[in-house]
This record gives C-alpha cells, structure tokens and sequence, in this order.
C-alpha cells in the first residue's frame, strides 16, 4: 500500500461509520426520550430528583461508589437481577434521562442500586452502613465512609440526626456522630432509587 | 562517525522489514464466509426490529411480536412476584434469610402466627431484638405503608404463607386494610414486645378470603 | 547466523543513516519512555492498595483520598494515560522515523506534547483523589486536565503528518497503517467523547453507549494497533525475515479498522439500550475473529524456524510473549460479547482479568519488548544486566498468569452463582474473597518486574557497567541478534 489518500480515505471512513452507527443513530433514535405523565397516579416518570438528592448523586460519583455497584437491571433471559429482587422489571432509556453522569455500573462487587430506595428505605439503616458496613452486613468488603460523619460534643439537645451506634463505633459519653451534608444528600440519592414504576415499554407485569 | 564504535547494535540490525507474498489461505476465507452468515442470522433474529424501545432481544423477531405471555392474574403468581421484587434481597428466594442478618419467613411463627402481628410488621416495620426460630435477630427492617398497597400486602403475604413448608391461611386485603386503620399515625418501626402485645384474634376477611384465595378484593 | 557479516559499504552507509535518525529520537522518545516509566510506578502503587482495599476494607478507609472509589480510576487512569500512552507515543514515534527513513524534525513539538500530556495526567490524577472525578469510566479527568490530554496529543498527530511528508519515498510498511489509525482515531474519539459526555453530556443512557463505545476504542483503536505496528515491524526485524503475507496484513488491517469500532455496546449486554445496538456490538466482537486470526497466522508463519530466538533476544520474548497473549485475550473477549456467555460473566471479576490480559500480557509486555529493542539504540549502551531482564520477564509472565487465572476462575464461580438467585450475594461476597487475595499476590509480582525493569531502564540512562561489544542476550549467545 503506498497511497497515502486511500489509506487516510480508509481510516476516516471506518471510523465515521461506526460514530454515525453506534453514536448518533442512537442519539437520535433514542437519546431525547422524554418523561410522561403516568395515567393512573399523575405521577412524572421517572419522577425527577430533589435538589438533595441531585446534591448527593455528585457525592456517589466523587466516592466511587460506581465501581462496585451497578444501577442496571437486566431482563429475564440475561443473568437473575429480576429473580433476585434487585427490581420488579428490566430497566430501559427513559429511566435515567435524568442522570448526568450515568451510573450504569459495569461491576457487581456490591449489589446492584437501581431499586436500593424501595427495598432499603430507611435512612437510619443507610448513614449506620455506611458509617461500618460491617456492622449491618458481616463479611462485606464495602469500605467504611466514616470521613462523610463528624463526631462532636453534643451541646445542649443531642441531634435528631445522630446516629445510634453501639459496641466499638459507639461514641463517647457526651459526644455524638453525625451525617456531614454530604452523607445526608448521598442518602437522600439513596432513598430516591426506586424504578419499580410501570412504563409503557417496560410493564411491570 | 564509526558506527561500529558508535553503536554495535545498528550494525548487527537486519535491513528495515519487508513484505512476504504469501496468499490468504482458502480455509481463512471460507470461515470468513462463515461467519458473515451467522452475523445475518443474528441480526435477523435479535435486532428487535431496530427499534428504539425494544430491550429484550427476543421480543421482535423476524418482523413477528411474540404474543405477550399471558398475564397471571393467580394472586399466588402475583404474591411471588412482589415478593422476589421486594422482599427477596433481604429475605432471599429461599425464605431463609440471611444468618445473623435477616430472619427467615419459612417456618417463622411470626409468618405463620396470627395474621393482624404478621400484617403489622410488614405495614411498620421492625427494630430492635426480635426472636425467630429461636434465634436472636437484631437489626431494621423499614416500614412497607407507604411502598405497597393493601392488595399488594395481601398477596405478597398469601404468597409468604403457603411458600416453603409454611402451610397458613391466606390473608385477605380488606384485613391489610382494617391493620392499616390502626397504624396510620405510627412513624417508627414496632419492637418485639409491641408486636406481641398486639392481640391475636384473627382479622375479619381472613377465613372469608381462605375460601376463594383467588378473588382479588375490591377497594 | 552465529555472526553477522562484516558490514559492507552499503550497510555501512544504511547504519549511517540509522544512527542519525536513532540520534534525532533520542530526547523525546526518551521523554516518553521516562515519564511512561513513572506513572507506571504510580499507577502500580494505585493498584496494589486497590487490590488489598478490596479485601480488607478497613485499610486506610478513613481517608478520602484514598477510598476505593478513588484508589482504582486513579490506577486506571495513571496506567492508561500515564504509562501506556506516553509508552505508545514513544514507540510510535520511533517507528514512524525508522520507517519514514528520515531523521525525526520538530522535536520540539513533541517535547512540548510530552510536557502537556503528562501535566494533564498529574493534575487529572490529583483531581481523582480529591474528589473531582467525573465518575465516568475511563474518562475520569475532569475537563480542565482532558484539555491538556487533548491539546498534547494534537501535537504529536501534527507531528505525525508533517514526519510523513519528509519520509523518503517508498513502500509504506503495515507498521505505518496502524500508527496512522491510531495516531488520528484517539484524537478525534477523545475529543467528541469528552464532548458528548463531560462538557455537554448527552441523555441517559446514549451516555453509556458513548461512554463503552470510548471505552472499548481506546484499547481497539490507540493500544492495540500500536503494539501491532510494533510487533509487525519487532518480529521480522529481529529475524531478518519478511514479514509471512502482505495480504493477510491487509486483511487484518481493514478487518480491525471496520469491526473494532462498532464493539462498544458489548459492554452493556442486558442493559438499558435498545437490541439492535447490543446485537450490533456483539456481531462485530465476533467478527473481530477475522483480523485476530490473520494477524496471528501473520506473526506466527514469520516465527516458524526461528522459536530459538527467543531463548536469547529480550525485545523478541517479550514481543512474542504479547502478540500471543493479542490471539488469547482477543478471541476471549470475542467469546464473552456472545450473550449466553455474557450473561454469566458480566459484572464479574472475570471481565477484570479479560482487562489486565489485553492490557498487560498483550500490550504491556509488547511495549517492554519494543523499549529493550529501542532504548540502546537511543542511549548507546548495552541492557546492563541480562539478570535484571530475565527477572523482569519472568516476574512479569507468571504474575499476569497468576492474576489472569485467578480473576476468570474466580470470576466464573462468582457469574455462576449469582445466576443462581437462592444464593445469599453476601455469601458470594465471602466466598470471592480468597480469589482477590490471590490476584493482590499476582500483582505484587508485577510490580518486582516493573522494579526490575525500573533499574535496567535508569542503570542504561546512567551508562551504568561495563561497556558491551554485543548485545545483553538472555540465553547462550546462540544467536546474537539483539
Ligand atoms: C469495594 C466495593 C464497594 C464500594 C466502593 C461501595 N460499595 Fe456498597 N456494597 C459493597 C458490597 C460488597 C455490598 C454488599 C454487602 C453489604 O451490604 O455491605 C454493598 C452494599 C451496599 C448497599 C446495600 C445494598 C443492599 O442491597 O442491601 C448500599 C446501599 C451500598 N452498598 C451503597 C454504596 C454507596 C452509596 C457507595 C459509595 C459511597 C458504595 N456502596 C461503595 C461494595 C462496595
Ligand atoms: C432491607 C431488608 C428487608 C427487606 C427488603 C424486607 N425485610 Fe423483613 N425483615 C428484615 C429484618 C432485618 C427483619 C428483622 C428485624 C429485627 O431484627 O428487628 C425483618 C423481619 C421480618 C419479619 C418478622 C420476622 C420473621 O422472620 O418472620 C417478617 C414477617 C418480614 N420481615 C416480612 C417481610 C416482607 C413480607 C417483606 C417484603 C415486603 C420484607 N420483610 C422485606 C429485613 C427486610
């Protein structure tokens, strides 16, 4: 091969095929879905986050929390996301219209998230595991996020946010542990997590 | 400059690399053949019609929807379903929980025990020790009001209690909806003795319901 | 082939040629490989406290620079961008001279690429650990670090084509087609993919198209065709042999070019994005056989008759060593894109191990092969220390090999028993455990070789030994090609 035009030609054209193919085939086709009104309750779908819950949905991807955790539940035929109650249906493209960035997730070293706020919805049970995963879930190896909880002297009233600890984490007399503002928004994305809603392409039943 | 002194290494070195002649053998293209058929068929079969909203591979294929598989109206079908969605990552498929973690329902006599404690728990929740099988748990289950409907409950709980080797009465909605009367203004999750202070007359619409498990309450 | 021939006037002159060129790469190429060099020390640092985090959890988790979530895109980024790309860069710029034979113009715009580069990889990094990653998947630099990525690379693609106008007049070798590819498909996937995703990101889940579509370019596209070109011009050079088939070289070019690209969505099998663009994705990573297996019987045909070599020549094993693992990981990965197969391995550690075969067995050891062929041309100097360069090669084989199976058998046991939804996850999370343990063990063996190479690479800057008549050669000097 010695003409350089063919081969420039070439190389610009394979490439362009596959970003016309694989890019914006897709961006037109299905990247400006939009949201719909749900006709039995009214509700937006997928309902929209809280200003919190977009606060700590920054506070997922500064820790991490990406590369242990999927938010993608698969359909019947690939794998038992469905049989082992990580959702009550597959999830498709209007469900994350919302997020930037995606959190997809390619690995499940923890279980996947895209429902944690409907099977989780405590807050409580939330800030203590991931204060010390350990303590609600032995054997985890899902790292502790003390840094996102501050101990202080309780002065006067102890917080109504306080975490109850007990045995080793428990705090000394007089003093209390408690969310930072970013440990209650990434709780508040938490909670949010919840795509059990029925779409048209994607029925829950 | 002397190279050899310069640099061994660029005397030793063969002349910059050249081209061979050598065809491409014909197994090489007939495998290629090969494969390119099976990319057509492939396509053909799993492309879900090149539509934006098709997401299971086979739910188009060969321009040709499959009929969607019947809708079970069977509330136990329904009851397992809402189970695995909502129930199963802590309680597991099995019903045995998670040793240490969370209780197991198969065999529990909280499960099998009197509907209104069992209906209860699941509407509020439950912290704090709590003994089943014998075993001490101590952890938090959330409260399940504001996630599912009565009827939902009902079927998940029918499901629950004629699951595994558990052999108990099913539980009606309208019995879901007499407990969640008595709870409504009730935020925190009930500890062991709440619940057992709770008193064990079976609630209306239990037996009416154990009589045609399969009609769907009305409300 | 026990001695070479006495050198004849015209290689006499040929080697003239070849000083002068070698003498005209020597600051930027050697630019590259040092920094490569670093950030391959930092990113393996990265990776060991990754791996060890991932097994005992309480390891430095009171600090958020380092929590996991940290700790592992600061070690994929500082290997991709801080090694593996200044590596390619060098090893590009090496070839492209050699093969254009021309000496090297315009260092200084390499020297100035080399600059940017490596300060967009020190501030990306740092922005990692404090807490400003995008949190998108290999693309994890912020924009203000990407920018410099970005402006960096530009240089050495402009370099590239101005190098290529002065080349002296010939057959373009096959080397050259891929350096090409590469040099203009990274700059353009980069910048649209920081575009679409970072700056202006698109909706939902056409961002993890793109996201995957990057993903899996950027070793389709930028690492491998590099490590091809090197291998395509290692291989024949050292033997001294032709290369076996021009056609299959062109077959496995156009192939790799077509089918590479369109690979992407195989990353997200069973996810949120319509069919059509899973099964397209999966098409083209089967048909990815097609350039794999002429590229390998290409290597392969020119190898027969002469395995001895690699008793002996450093650049050689190494080479071979990854144009083999290329076979391997490649029709792998082909395999892994099939969804029955997908089904079980997605998600799993098995798909880490896939990872580290490509980008450590494949590409990494073809990059150390190229770098023991190029370096003593650069410095003048002989490897000083045959000792050094087995054990790096032998610390380097088996702790990838270690890591490689450890990661799929331990990936497999983890896929199969999360299809199965009666098994407790916390129970597999238990039982995954002694796996990771083993693949922290493989990692610090990986890391002893990098150590090993380390000093061969800063005893030869320093001209360290005694100076050598022949080339370090590993075996009995049987042959002495280096
Ligand atoms: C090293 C990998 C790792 C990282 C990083 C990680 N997790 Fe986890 N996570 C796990 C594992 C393993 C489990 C399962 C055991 C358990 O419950 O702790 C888990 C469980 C969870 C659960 C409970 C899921 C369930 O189904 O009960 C939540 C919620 C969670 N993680 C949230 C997070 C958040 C939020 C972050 C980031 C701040 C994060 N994780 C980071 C590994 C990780
Ligand atoms: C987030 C995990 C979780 C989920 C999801 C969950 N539970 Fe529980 N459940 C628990 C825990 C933990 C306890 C024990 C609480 C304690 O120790 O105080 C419990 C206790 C129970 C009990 C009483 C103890 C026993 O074993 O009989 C019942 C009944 C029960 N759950 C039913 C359900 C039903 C029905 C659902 C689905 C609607 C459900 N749970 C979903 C965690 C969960």
């Amino acid at each position: 091969m010695n003409r350089a035009a063919s081969l420039f030609l070439g190389i610009f054209l394979t490439f362009t095929f596959a970003w016309v193919g694989l890019v914006l085939v897709p961006y037109f086709q299905f990247g400006r879905v939009t949201d719909l009104v749900s006709e039995d309750t009214g509700q937006t779908l997928p309902p929209p986050l809280s200003g919190l819950a977009q606060r700590g949905h920054e506070v997922y991807a500064a820790q991490g929390c990406v590369y242990c955790h999927s938010q993608q539940v698969r359909g019947e035929t690939q794998g038992s996301d469905l049989a082992r109650g990580w959702g009550a249906r597959r999830t498709v493209a209007r469900d994350y219209i919302g997020e930037r960035p995606h959190f997809l997730g390619t690995m499940r070293t923890g279980p996947d998230l895209s429902n944690i706020g409907r099977r989780q919805s405590s807050a409580e049970w939330h800030h203590k595991h991931l204060y010390h995963p350990q303590t609600v879930s032995p054997g985890s190896i899902m790292p502790a996020f003390r840094y996102l909880y501050t101990l202080r002297k309780i002065a006067g009233e102890p917080s109504a946010d306080a975490l109850h600890l007990d045995g080793a984490d428990a705090p000394p007399p007089g003093w209390e542990i408690v969310p930072t503002p970013d440990a209650k928004a990434l709780v508040a994305y938490l909670l949010s997590l919840d795509r059990s809603y029925a779409l048209p392409e994607a029925p829950t039943d | 400059m002397d190279v050899a002194k310069a640099h061994g290494a660029l005397l030793r070195e063969h002349t910059e690399p050249r081209d061979g002649a050598a065809p491409v053998p014909l197994w090489l293209l007939t495998f290629f053949l090969a494969l390119a058929f099976w990319a057509g068929g492939y396509l053909f079969f799993y492309s879900g019609g090149f539509r934006g909203d098709v997401f299971n591979e086979n739910q188009i294929a060969w321009g040709y929807t499959p009929p969607s598989a019947g809708k079970a109206k069977d509330p136990i079908t329904l009851g397992k379903r809402l189970y695995v969605a909502n129930c199963a990552s802590c309680h597991q498929v099995t019903g045995l929980g998670q040793p240490g973690v969370y209780p197991p329902l198969d065999g529990s006599h909280f499960v099998n025990g009197p509907s209104s404690r069992l209906v209860a728990i699941v509407l509020n929740g439950v912290t704090g020790p709590l003994k089943v099988d014998n075993t001490v748990f101590n952890n938090n289950m959330p409260a399940w009001k504001g996630l599912l409907k009565d009827e939902q409950i009902a079927q998940i709980l029918t499901y629950v209690r004629q699951e595994w080797s558990n052999q108990s009465a099913p539980i009606s909605s309208e019995s879901v909806a007499a407990q969640r009367a008595k709870w409504t203004t009730r935020a925190d999750p009930l500890t062991e003795p709440e619940i057992l202070a709770i008193p064990t007359e079976e609630l209306p619409g239990a037996a009416s319901a154990s009589a045609s498990p399969a009609a769907p309450a009305a409300h | 082939m026990t001695s070479f021939p006495a050198p004849t006037p015209s290689a006499q002159a040929d080697a003239l040629d070849r000083a002068a060129i070698d003498a005209s790469c020597r600051v930027p190429v050697l630019l590259f490989f040092a920094s490569a060099n670093f950030w391959l020390f930092f990113g393996s640092i990265f990776a060991l406290l990754a791996s060890i985090k991932l097994t005992n959890p309480e390891f430095l988790t009171d600090s958020a620079w380092l929590t996991f979530g940290r700790v592992r895109p600061a070690h994929l980024n500082a290997v991709a961008y801080g090694w593996a790309s200044p590596a390619a860069i060098g090893v590009a710029i090496w070839l492209m001279a050699r093969l254009c034979r021309a000496p090297l113009r315009h260092a200084r715009i390499l020297i100035a690429a080399a600059l940017l580069w490596n300060l967009g990889v020190a501030v990306g990094i740092g922005a990692i650990l404090a807490g400003q990653s995008t949190s998108v998947e290999w693309l994890e630099f912020p924009s203000y670090a990407a920018i410099l990525l970005f402006i960096g690379y530009a240089f050495v693609t402009v370099w590239a084509l101005l190098m290529f106008r002065e080349r002296r007049p010939g057959h373009v070798y096959v080397s050259q087609w891929y350096i090409f590819g590469a040099l203009f498909w990274f700059p353009w996937l980069y910048g649209v993919t920081n575009l679409m995703l970072i700056v202006w990101p698109v909706q939902g889940s056409v961002q993890a198209i793109i996201n995957w579509w990057y993903g899996h370019n950027v070793l389709g596209l930028w690492f491998t065709p590099i490590a091809i070109a090197s291998a395509y011009y290692m291989i024949p050079k050292i033997l001294g042999k032709p290369i076996h088939s021009y056609y299959l070289s062109i077959l496995g070019f156009w192939a790799l070019a077509l089918f590479y690209s369109w690979n992407g969505g195989h990353h997200l099998i069973g996810g949120p994005i319509p069919s059509w663009v899973q099964s397209a994705s999966i098409i083209a990573s089967v048909m990815m056989l097609i350039p794999v297996i002429a590229t390998a019987i290409n290597f392969h045909m020119t190898m027969v008759g002469s395995f001895s070599a690699l008793r002996t020549s450093p650049a050689l094993r190494f080479t071979v060593f990854g144009a083999m693992s290329y076979t391997i990981v490649s029709v792998q990965g082909s395999s892994m894109a099939l969804r029955s197969l997908n089904k079980i391995t997605h998600f799993t550690h098995y798909t880490i191990g896939h990872s580290h075969l490509g980008m450590y067995a494949f590409f990494t050891m073809t990059m150390f092969g190229a770098m023991y062929y190029i370096i003593p041309r650069l410095v003048r100097w002989e490897w000083p220390s045959a000792f050094l360069i087995k054990a790096h090669f032998w610390l380097a084989a088996s702790g990838i090999a270690i890591m490689v199976v450890s990661l799929t058998v331990g990936g497999v046991l983890q896929g199969l028993e999360l299809a199965d939804p009666k098994i407790p996850f916390l129970d597999i999370v238990v039982r995954t455990r002694p796996w990771l343990h083993a693949r922290s063990g493989s990692g610090a063996f990986l890391f002893m070789g990098q150590l090993a190479f380390l000093l061969s690479f800063i005893l030869i800057l320093l001209r360290a030994g005694r100076r050598r008549e022949g080339p370090t050669l590993l075996g009995d000097a049987a042959s002495r090609r280096s």
